[in-house]
């Protein structure tokens, strides 16, 4: 309970910061610090296994894709694109207040009878292995296929063709 | 061949006036060039008109037993309720006589055409005309019916305006067809009152319909019961008004102004029209409703009247044709003179008498018309007849056509119809009970006549030339000269049938019988009117000689009566000043009239409806502005007003993601917190 | 507080915050960071209810983590590529420059 309580402003904070600030390259950080810490509090609770791949994958993965592809995309004129912020403060609160009074709300109504406050359960990986391949192989079958296609896609997408650098005609 | 042909003539009798009618109205459709066609379909139509009217004559001169009183077929022309109008043709001695004349005449008159009027412009129209007034004229003619009387008798009057205006190049030809129809609507007019009035009081406008026709003895009889206005009787009135119907067509004064200006048609058209058969029209329908006349009271008055107008006619014509100069108008004063010979006889109770002078005036004043045309195509189109002279030399032909008829208009004895027709009408008026007012006019008036002929046969063939278009005139063509001759004969045969030794034609058209007896010429009455008919032609002639003898080469030279009676001279010359009278109180009149109407419209009307029009037109232009301004600004309004709102509504499409996120969000979300508070 | 709830009003925070990045970042990267943070709410959603719930057997929430982390690597990676593909035609990672469909 107490890393917890520990553990989660931390990660607001992060992921505040990585909702807030201007500069692309330090949200980006902050998103991997946020990730990070998630992943720490993943370990905390008794989940290491999906601590450690959140670790591989969004930390080692996502997020420094997040950088590199900020660092590709950077603007020619990084002190007006900074100065552009959010739209408008009230505008977003506004939207996102009533979908937070709903979770809150389904929080508040959805609590479980019952719940479990003992020892950490262990995940035990052995068991999520025959899980993932013997019960689920169609599901892991599909990831496979679906990453491969995502691979092959993104490359595509993302190969430098002969025409694709002069700006659009319309601007 | 009479009994053969008899049952088929009622039908047969149809074919004389239509033939001439259909054949004028098919001219009507041939185009200008096709005048010579047109010209032969008129002859044809018209000779077999002639062939049928003689059969139909040959066939009436049967035994007088079988004239009982003619009962013609009638056919049912159209009716409303219970109210019918009919009409039908007749063949009584009257119409067939009369038929057979007018259409031997008219056949030699279109051949006499065919030659004269070869160079005319509107050759196949000129035919066309002629055809329609022949048709007409058979239709008066054979009509059974007032009604079909009346109309063909108005279009006679049409046919006459059209070819006395058939040269309508020339103001004067014009002016002259206009007056022609004009004077004779007036007598029209009575006519036309008279006929209703007749139709009025006993509901039938047919003379002879078994026993209840016009002419016959129960409705005349039931005519004369009634008396009317000015203590009349209504077969009084009306005989009156048709007696100035027939004033007008016969141009009896004071409704004869109109026949010497219409000798501005052509020469044809004059002996047809003018002298044999369309004046001869009035003479003919107070002879068919003599009837009528006779039965009209005891005042007689219409017979007195008709009797007085004929003789002052001829008396004043005559005078008037001494002071005459062109060859054309000499004839048209000698018909209206001699029209008031017919009209004396009528009225003096001389039916036969009236008949019989004319169709013998038919012919030979058809004759002395077409010689005229001969002398003017010959002399190249002169009219005056102080610029002629000698013409008995050089166009010999035609100075023996023209003294035949000459000497049957003035009366020479014995061998000449119009010898014997006068007498006739000298003594019916001689015997008349009412007075001798009318012989004496109409005995001077045959002097008069006399004398006026033979001053026109003097200066126009004797003498020396007095022109030189008079100088080397061309003799006529055979086809001009022919019916000259031809008609020429009639005039003297004719004289055989109306002596009184063998009064054959008084006796079939009054339908007793009729005896060749010469010893009635040797009665003292007979002897007393054929002295007297002699003494007026020689008086006559023998006066004109001496005055006119010898004729002076110059034809500037006053005329030698003038010389003797000056201004009365120019007064005759000028028709007694009729038509200066008309203009100054009739004519002036109606034009002032017509000017004062105009000027009401010109300043009332005109500005009125000006101003109507201004006043449209603002409405126009106030309704156009309400509507371009009420109804398209307000439209366009409306239009921009949408436009309007659908740019404010396009704006949430702003096609930036982000917006349509928050919008999916936001309406999710409330959707959910709408769920949750309201249902769950 | 047990920690259910604790880690339930965690993971909705992180999951208002990253929305609103989502709606409000004008850089159409930073946009996926948002998305980023939205799955990662999820995930930790699931793990707790996993952790802390009703005791259960199984390890669906778990392996549903692993899942979810495997394609929102996925989507992350298509997601870029797309955004490069755009940015290569208009030199922009600006969102409210794609508003072709504007009416």
């Amino acid at each position: 309970m107490i890393p917890l309580l520990l553990i989660s402003p931390l990660i607001l904070l992060a992921a505040l910061g990585a909702v807030w600030k201007a500069r692309p390259v330090h949200a980006a950080l902050l998103l991997a610090l946020t990730l990070a810490l998630v992943a720490v509090l993943y370990l905390t609770i008794g989940a290491e296994f999906i601590g450690l791949v959140q670790f591989m994958v969004y930390v080692g993965g996502v997020a420094i894709l997040i950088v590199f592809a900020l660092l590709i995309t950077r603007p020619g004129d990084e002190a007006a694109e900074l100065a552009r912020r959010p739209r408008s403060l009230a505008v977003g609160l506004a939207c996102v207040a009533p979908v937070l009074g709903l979770l809150l709300y389904a929080i508040s109504k959805g609590l479980p009878a019952e719940t479990t406050v003992e020892a950490n359960p262990a995940l035990p990986v052995q068991a999520l292995g025959v899980e993932l391949f013997e019960n689920s192989v169609p599901a892991v079958l599909a990831v496979g296929v679906l990453l491969t296609a995502v691979l092959i896609g993104a490359a595509l997408f993302a190969r430098e063709t002969g025409e694709a650098s002069e700006p659009p005609a319309s601007r | 061949m009479a009994d053969a042909l008899s049952p088929h003539l009622p039908y047969l009798l149809w074919l004389v006036p239509l033939l001439p009618l259909l054949a004028g109205g098919i001219t009507a459709f041939m185009p200008n060039r096709m005048g010579r066609p047109a010209s032969w379909l008129a002859l044809g139509a018209l000779l077999v008109s002639c062939v049928i009217a003689v059969a139909a004559l040959a066939c009436s001169l049967a035994p007088v037993h079988e004239h009982a009183a003619p009962t013609p077929p009638v056919y049912t022309w159209f009716s409303f309720g219970d109210v019918a109008l009919q009409v039908g043709l007749v063949l009584d001695p009257l119409s067939a006589a009369m038929g057979a004349m007018v259409t031997f005449v008219a056949l030699w008159i279109f051949i006499y055409s065919t030659g004269y009027m070869k160079h005319e412009a509107r050759f196949g129209r000129f035919f066309g005309f002629l055809s329609v007034f022949s048709g007409a004229m058979l239709l008066v003619v054979y009509s059974n019916s007032l009604l079909l009387l009346f109309m063909a008798w108005e279009l006679v009057g049409l046919a006459s305006y059209l070819l006395i205006g058939y040269y309508f190049e020339k103001p004067a030809a014009a002016a002259a067809a206009q007056k022609a129809f004009i004077t004779t609507r007036v007598g029209d007019m009575a006519f036309f009152l008279g006929m209703i009035w007749l139709y009025g009081q006993t509901h039938t406008l047919l003379f002879f319909d078994h026993g209840h026709g016009l002419l016959e003895t129960d409705v005349l009889a039931s005519l004369a019961g009634i008396t009317t206005i000015g203590g009349l009787t209504v077969s009084a009135a009306a005989a009156l008004l048709l007696l100035v119907g027939a004033m007008g067509k016969s141009g009896q004064v004071p409704l004869h102004t109109w026949l010497p200006d219409a000798m501005e048609g052509p020469t044809p058209v004059s002996a047809l029209i003018h002298a044999a058969t369309m004046v001869a029209a009035g003479v003919f329908l107070v002879a068919r409703a003599h009837p009528l006349f006779m039965n009209s009271g005891i005042t007689g008055l219409p017979l007195t009247a008709t009797a007085w107008i004929g003789g002052i006619t001829a008396l004043y014509a005559a005078c008037v044709a001494l002071g005459q100069n062109d060859i054309k108008r000499i004839l048209a004063y000698s018909t209206v003179s001699q029209l008031g010979f017919m009209m004396v006889a009528l009225g003096t109770g001389g039916v036969a008498a009236a008949m019989f002078h004319l169709i013998a005036h038919a012919f030979f004043k058809a004759l002395l018309f077409l010689s005229a045309g001969s002398v003017i195509h010959g002399c190249h189109d002169e009219q005056d007849i102080r610029r002629m002279g000698g013409l008995a030399r050089t166009m010999p032909k035609t100075f023996f056509a023209y003294a035949i008829g000459m000497m049957a208009l003035a009366g020479f004895p014995f061998f000449f119809s119009g010898f014997w027709s006068k007498e006739a009408v000298l003594h019916q008026a001689e015997i008349w009970p009412g007075g001798h007012g009318p012989f004496l006019l109409a005995a001077t008036a045959a002097l008069l006549t006399a004398f006026y002929m033979t001053r026109q046969a003097l200066l126009v063939f004797f003498g020396k030339p007095r022109s030189p278009g008079v100088s080397h005139p061309h003799e006529s063509p055979p086809v001009m000269l022919v019916p000259l001759f031809v008609l020429a004969a009639g005039a003297v045969l004719l004289a055989l049938v109306g002596t009184p030794a063998w009064p054959w034609f008084e006796e079939w058209i009054t339908g007793e019988s009729a005896v060749f007896n010469i010893g009635v010429l040797a009665k003292p009455e007979a002897l007393k009117l054929i002295g007297l008919s002699l003494a007026l032609v020689t008086v006559g002639v023998s006066a004109s000689w001496l005055v006119y003898r010898n004729p002076s080469s110059d034809s500037r030279v006053p005329d030698r009566l003038e010389n003797q009676l000056g201004g009365v001279w120019t007064f005759l010359g000028d028709g007694m000043r009729f038509d200066a009278t008309y203009d100054k109180f009739i004519i002036a009149p109606l034009a002032a009239l017509a000017r004062g109407v105009d000027a009401i419209e010109r300043q009332g009307f005109v500005p009125l409806m000006a101003l109507a029009e201004g006043l449209i037109k603002r409405v126009g232009r106030w309704t156009g502005s309400a509507d371009e301004k009420g109804l398209n600004d307000g439209f366009n309004q409306v239009c921009s007003g949408l436009q309007g709102s659908a740019d404010s509504a396009s704006a949430c499409q702003s096609g930036r993601p982000q917006a349509y996120l928050r919008a999916i969000g936001l309406g999710t979300s409330v959707l959910l917190i709408l769920y949750f508070w309201l249902i769950a | 507080m047990t920690p259910l709830p604790l880690l339930l009003t965690l993971s909705a925070l992180l999951f208002v915050l990253g929305l609103f990045a989502v709606l409000s970042r004008r850089n159409a990267i930073l946009v996926l960071v948002g998305i980023e943070l939205m799955l990662n709410a999820a995930n930790l959603n699931f793990i707790a209810f996993w952790r802390y719930g009703p005791p259960v057997a199984d390890l669906t929430g778990p392996l549903f983590v692993l899942f979810s982390i495997a394609i929102a690597a996925a989507e992350a990676a298509v997601g870029l590529a797309i955004i490069l593909m755009n940015f290569r035609r208009t030199r922009s990672t600006d969102l409210n420059r794609l508003d072709s469909l504007h009416g």
